[in-house]
């Protein structure tokens, strides 16, 4: 019957259809009026039988037979109803009992959909089956089709899925990749993983062979490889550090030591890193090695300018601080010492011209307390090193850096590796050594070179700064004795002298002038004229140390007779020897003519007499005059107390005399003008004493004085220039 | 009344004769010597003088060494001193409160030795 169940001529899903009715011709009949293609009809006669079918069976209809013993349609329908799965199946009652509402109430109340009275119409019948079993199919396609549907959906999230697995893949493979090339692109580092105790490797980058110069496979062959070329200073160290990254940190860095193939040791900053395993649970340590070698060396090199540098300013800042040299290079050797090298020595010349070892410092306090104590043993020095740079220093050449022969012994015991000796110079002569040694650890290096001889200058500047301020120190001492003296002795004159006048004044106001006897008058006057006199000459004299401190005292020459001048000073001076208890005497030929600066000369010879008057009272003075071809010699001898050695070159210098200037008046610079005098005529001025004896001054002359006006002879405080002789008239001799 | 006496010291013989006659001439009775040892000697001999007059710079012994020796003196450590003293860059000497410089002016010198309570 294809017409009923044919939609749109479509092949026809098989639907069951369960028919119930315990009368077998029942059955049969409505068998015969379902047959379809479409429908399987299953007969049943029983609720029991039904309901055993439904136990694992879903007919699209259920038709069933209310009259039924035992269980009825009624009761079949209600348990049916009652089972989840079975309740939405549609039952059609068949009945042919009452058509009465009331029972087809209860029917609709025991889930009927529907009534079908007997005899039923075989049309209608079919109709309504059709009706249901169309609803079951189109309910089964509805399934069907959500069930389709999720399978879609669950092939489409699975798609998916297996997209984003590839992705992820890719791009897995793509890292891999890239940190691979990186790895390999650090051609200055070691890349590398291992177990947790660095002693088996997993993975090791192929840059390791160039970096460090082992083949990579010793890295996976050797356990414990890695840990063995560490340098053995620095194992304890990384060991330590490996159990840090264990407890407590996640990754840590440090720089150590590596010994490379070639026996190079080379400066890694290796960096840690502790993971889980990529394949277990094992912990897994991953490392960075880079090669700092560089790094280091030029850290080194900057701490080493540092150092330097620091040394170079500290020396400066302390040979600044004081001109005591003594003391300064102390201190300086003692932070060379303790800043740069093991064994540190100076030596200089004192003012007597003795070289000295000026100072001396150990690094290590007991050796350089040792030294300290040696110090007096090696003051008068016996070597004056030569400079030079030892980079090596066998036992044989320690005399080279000697000061001292009895330093041999202790120098030895230094043990010293190399040795720095640099000359002291100032204003280009030698004036010391400044000797560096190093015990270790190292040795010099030609750099250090450059920097002893930096320190060097510096010393050597410090010290001769420290002769010149000592110099110019005693030059104002002296220059002050001389103002102290000077002004005494400019004012001893005119205190008479204005006692002197005063008191004649005040006699004049008192009207008392013509009381007093000329003779006291005359007298007063005198006393008067002496200091006048004595004023001029000390006024004469330090004009004529001005003038030959700025070169300008020039020698009027003339001829003249010398004998003649003495004999004229005699008797000038008569009063003035008288006084003092000396006479004059004066041996020679008759005459004796000379070309010379008469005045100058007779000052050089009235200094030399009122020196004898001054210091050799109450004795002789004789004046004994020699010729010889190449000139004329004065000697003038006293009785008197005679000088000592010592003081027989200093009394010729300025500001100079054989006694203290506290004791004796005088601005002592009689002989030093004398000098001048005596050395710009072409002569000389000396003398020979012994104390308690007397002395002798000689003048030594030739018989002309210089007359080249272009001569000058130049003296380190300025000098007498002789000029052009002129024929001047003696009006200096008086 | 006997004169007060003044003890001078100073080895110039011409200030030494000069101020001698003069401070005498003024009514004082002046004794001298021409220099610090000399001093000493002769003041062990003499009473005590009023005022001594005393030049620094001479020979054989100083004035500052000679008021050292004064100071260890009972006899003489009270006598006042005048210092008479060429030096003008020099301090005032210690423990002396007196001072005349040199050129000495007679006025002022006079008017000292008066109010020293000669």
């Amino acid at each position: 019957m294809n017409g009923l169940g044919n939609l749109g001529g479509e092949q026809l899903e098989t639907v069951e259809i369960l028919l119930v009715d315990d009368r077998e011709e029942n059955l049969l009949a409505l068998e015969a009026v379902l047959s379809d293609p479409g429908y399987r009809l299953i007969k049943a006669n029983s609720g029991d039988a039904a309901l055993r079918y439904l136990l694992d069976h879903t007919p699209a209809v259920i038709l069933l037979d209310v009259q039924m013993p035992g269980l009825d349609g009624f009761g079949t329908a209600s348990i049916i109803k009652a089972s989840e799965r079975t309740r939405e199946i549609p039952i059609i009652f068949l009945t042919a009992l009452n058509k009465d509402d009331k029972y087809v109430q209860r029917g609709y109340e025991h889930g009927a959909v529907d009534y079908i009275y007997k005899p039923f119409d075989a049309h209608i019948l079919r109709s309504k089956v059709a009706v249901f079993a169309d609803l079951h199919r189109k309910n089964e396609r509805l399934l069907l089709a959500e069930r389709k549907l999720m399978e879609n959906e669950r092939r489409e999230r699975e798609r998916k899925f297996a997209e984003l697995e590839i992705r992820n893949l890719r791009r897995q493979q793509l890292e891999q990749r890239r940190y691979r090339e990186l790895v390999d692109g650090i051609n200055h580092g070691v890349v590398w993983a291992s177990d947790e105790t660095a002693n088996v490797f997993s993975f090791v980058s192929p840059r390791a062979e160039e970096v460090l110069g082992y083949p990579v496979d010793k890295w996976f062959e050797e356990p414990g490889f890695w840990a063995a070329h560490i340098h053995p200073d620095d194992r304890d160290e990384f060991f330590a550090r490996l159990k840090e990254l264990g407890r407590s940190t996640e990754s840590i860095g440090f720089e150590h030591r590596f010994l490379a193939a070639d026996g190079r040791v080379i400066w890694l900053h290796t960096g840690l890193r502790l993971t889980s395993g990529s394949e277990s649970n094992d912990l897994e340590i991953r490392g960075l090695s880079v090669d700092i070698s560089k790094i280091k060396e030029a850290e080194r090199t900057l701490e080493q300018s540092k150092l330097r540098s620091d040394l170079l300013a500290e020396v400066s800042l302390v040979l600044s601080e004081s001109f005591d040299a003594g003391v300064c290079l102390q201190h300086v050797a003692s932070s060379i010492a303790a800043r740069f090298c093991s064994w540190v020595c100076i030596q200089g010349f004192d003012h007597a011209g003795l070289l000295r070892t000026l100072a001396a410092a150990h690094q290590d306090p007991s050796i350089h307390r040792q030294a300290q104590s040696q110090l007096q043993r090696w003051n008068a020095c016996t070597e004056l090193p030569a400079p030079g740079f030892y980079p090596h220093l066998p036992r044989q050449e320690l005399g080279k850096i000697c000061f001292h022969l009895e330093q041999l012994t202790f120098l030895d015991g230094l043990n010293l590796n190399s040795a720095i000796v640099c000359a002291l110079t100032a204003r280009g002569q030698r004036i010391g050594t400044l000797l560096l040694g190093c015990s270790g650890p190292g040795k010099f290096e030609q750099s250090d070179y450059a920097l002893g001889d930096d320190l060097a200058y510096r010393i050597a500047s410090a010290i001769d700064n420290a002769g010149l301020y000592r110099e110019a120190q005693k030059a104002v001492r002296m220059r002050d004795e001389f103002l102290s003296i000077a002004s005494h002795e400019l004012k001893t004159p005119l205190t008479p002298l204005k006692i002197q006048t005063q008191q004649l004044l005040r006699l004049i106001s008192k009207d008392s002038l013509s009381t007093v006897e000329p003779a006291r008058v005359s007298r007063m006057l005198e006393i008067s004229n002496r200091q006048i006199e004595r004023l001029n000459k000390l006024i004469e004299d330090l004009l004529d140390i001005s003038r030959i401190s700025t070169g300008k005292m020039g020698l009027r020459v003339e001829e003249f007779d010398l004998m003649e001048l003495l004999h004229d000073m005699n008797q000038r001076f008569s009063g003035h020897l008288a006084a003092a208890g000396c006479e004059m005497k004066i041996d020679g030929p008759e005459s004796v003519r000379v070309r010379w600066d008469s005045f100058r000369v007779e000052q050089v010879l009235v200094n030399l007499l009122t020196n004898a008057t001054k210091y050799a009272p109450g004795k002789p003075v004789e004046f004994t005059v020699k010729t010889v071809p190449e000139g004329v010699t004065i000697e003038v001898r006293d009785y008197g107390m005679g000088i000592a050695e010592a003081d027989q070159k200093r009394i010729f210098q300025r500001f100079e005399r054989a006694v203290s200037g506290t004791h004796f008046g005088g601005l002592g610079l009689g002989l030093y003008i004398s000098t001048q005098i005596a050395e710009a005529h072409g002569g000389h001025l000396w003398v020979e004493s012994a104390l308690g004896v007397g002395s002798t001054f000689h003048l030594q002359m030739p018989w002309e004085a210089p007359g080249e006006p272009a001569e000058t002879i130049s003296k380190k405080d300025g000098g007498l220039v002789p000029t052009a002789n002129a024929p001047v008239a003696a009006a200096h001799l008086n | 009344m006997k004169s007060p006496m003044l003890f001078l010291i100073e080895d110039e013989p011409d200030i030494r004769d000069s101020l001698k006659e003069i401070l005498e001439g003024e009514g004082y009775e002046v004794c001298t010597a021409a220099n610090g040892a000399e001093a000493l000697a002769t003041l062990e001999t003499i009473p005590a003088p009023q005022l001594i007059l005393l030049d620094l710079l001479m020979p054989v012994m100083n004035g500052t060494e000679f008021l050292k020796e004064q100071g260890k003196r009972p006899s003489i450590a009270n006598v006042p001193v005048v210092v008479l003293s060429a030096d003008t860059t020099r301090k005032p000497v210690e423990g002396v409160s007196l001072h005349v410089k040199k050129p000495i002016d007679l006025t002022e010198l006079l008017d000292v030795v008066r109010k020293a309570g000669a």
